[in-house]
């Protein structure tokens, strides 16, 4: 069985992506929705973008924001999850 | 002192001074900035140059950055599949500035865009309309050549200046049409391909566009400023100018950006051959100074019509536009009273009139 760390997350390709200022935002066309993410949260999805590891994405914010793995984990997941809720993930 | 600040800030990125503004200018630069649409760009900049502005301030400049990011990258996202759309069934597209500008800009957030302008051949529109409708879009009362999806408009002409709704407009210079299309250019905006006009055309338009709405607002001395930093033909440029009678236009957007040493040197000597008449710098000085309220374009637009009495036709078209374009400026007159639009016109006229000549006694 995969562990929770090691499973890939990869953004739906259809969605399209910009980079902002303070944070980022995503367009779905199809559902003609808009979704804001601040600052962490478009440093998840582009980490997503480029497929990586939940492991992956909470390393790089240790040293982005130089925190502990504790610290961070918590925020990722919960941010993953939110994509997963609103369906912007691959399945 | 604040609009010069305010000023600085939206055409340059300047921010110099803003650390020391009072509670009351920081007031005035805020509405002048969501007044004019360009409070996203003026967000932007204070967050990359990490200049401390107000709470209240900032929040509305970021909700004002958001939104604008949000509408103008969604609607060039939709617009992409509908121009791919009519590509498929043989319609070609050229998309005016402003859509296109947003290449120069930072991103979508910075700039104010209401609607998104097509140029379709005359003998497509029909076509284009049909397949718009079969789209989703319709026509808002009174506009046949507006279509609106949910937030999308599309503004749909047949020549850069809209002369069908006034002809007199051909007469105070015009851009070949066929050398628009044979010129234009595909380039990615937003990860959108979008035909448009080659940058020379563009600056042009943009400079006419800016005169056409009396300056109104500072976002298209903007688009001018990043326009002419591309790397352009500035020979064809000019040559483009002459031969289309749009000399004068350019000038003054040069004019404005030369008063605020933010034109390029090389371009100095081309201003002065352009030998602005008195009336011309006076008119100009007045629409530059009253810019969010001034009326003064058309009337400066009509100093580039060559000859009296076509000049006299202008600006009377213009003032007093055909019955179906005139009720659009008075949306609650039902279309068989469109005679008394003309007596409504006359004292709007005359009510702007006043306005102007007062304020300028006051200022004087």
């Amino acid at each position: 069985m995969m562990a929770i760390g090691d499973r890939v997350w990869q953004s739906r390709p259809d969605l399209a992506y910009r980079k902002l200022v303070d944070g980022g935002m995503l367009f779905d066309e199809g559902q003609q929705q808009v979704y804001h993410f601040n600052e962490t949260a478009a440093l998840v999805w582009e980490a997503c973008q480029d497929g990586r590891t939940t492991a992956q994405i909470v390393e790089s914010f240790c040293r982005i924001y130089e925190m502990e793995e504790a610290q961070i984990m918590g925020d990722v997941a919960d941010i993953l999850a939110e994509f997963r809720e609103s369906n912007l993930l691959e399945s | 002192m604040t609009e010069a600040r305010f000023e600085r800030a939206v055409l340059a990125g300047d921010l110099a001074g803003w650390q020391r503004l009072t509670d009351e200018e920081w007031l005035v630069l805020s509405q002048c900035a969501v007044a004019e649409g360009v409070e996203g760009l003026l967000y932007l900049h204070s967050v990359r140059q990490a200049v401390a502005i107000p709470d209240e301030v900032r929040y509305a400049w970021q909700v004002g950055y958001r939104s604008r990011a949000m509408n103008n990258f969604s609607a060039l996202q939709s617009l992409g599949g509908i121009l791919a759309e009519l590509a498929r069934q043989g319609i070609d597209i050229v998309v005016l500035p402003g859509a296109p500008l947003l290449e120069f800009y930072p991103d979508p957030g910075c700039r104010p865009m209401d609607d998104i302008d097509l140029l379709v051949r005359p003998e497509q529109v029909p076509a284009t309309a049909a397949l718009l409708a079969n789209m989703g879009f319709s026509s808002p009362d009174r506009y046949a050549d507006i279509f609106v999806r949910n937030s999308l408009v599309l503004d749909v002409h047949e020549d850069l200046f809209h002369c069908g709704r006034i002809d007199a407009r051909r007469y105070a210079g015009q851009l070949d049409l066929d050398q628009i299309w044979s010129r234009r250019q595909a380039r990615m905006v937003e990860g959108v391909q979008l035909w448009m006009p080659c940058l020379e055309d563009m600056v042009l338009y943009t400079a006419v566009h800016a005169l056409r709405h009396s300056y109104r607002r500072l976002a298209w001395f903007a688009d001018l400023r990043l326009l002419i930093d591309q790397d352009l033909d500035w020979p064809f440029l000019f040559a483009r100018a002459r031969s289309g009678g749009l000399e004068r236009p350019l000038a003054y957007g040069l004019k404005f950006l030369q008063q605020r040493e933010l034109l390029p040197v090389h371009l100095l000597s081309w201003l002065e051959d352009c030998r602005l008449s008195g009336l011309e710098l006076w008119l100009l000085q007045r629409a530059f100074a009253d810019r969010r309220s001034g009326e003064l374009g058309d009337l400066l637009w009509s100093l580039n019509v060559a000859g009296g009495i076509r000049r006299l036709q202008f600006l009377l078209q213009t003032y007093f536009p055909q019955p179906s374009v005139l009720l659009q400026v008075f949306p609650f007159l039902p279309r068989f009273l469109f005679p008394l639009a003309y007596g409504l016109r006359l004292g709007q006229l005359l009510f702007r009139g006043g306005r102007q000549l007062v304020g300028l006694v006051r200022k004087t």
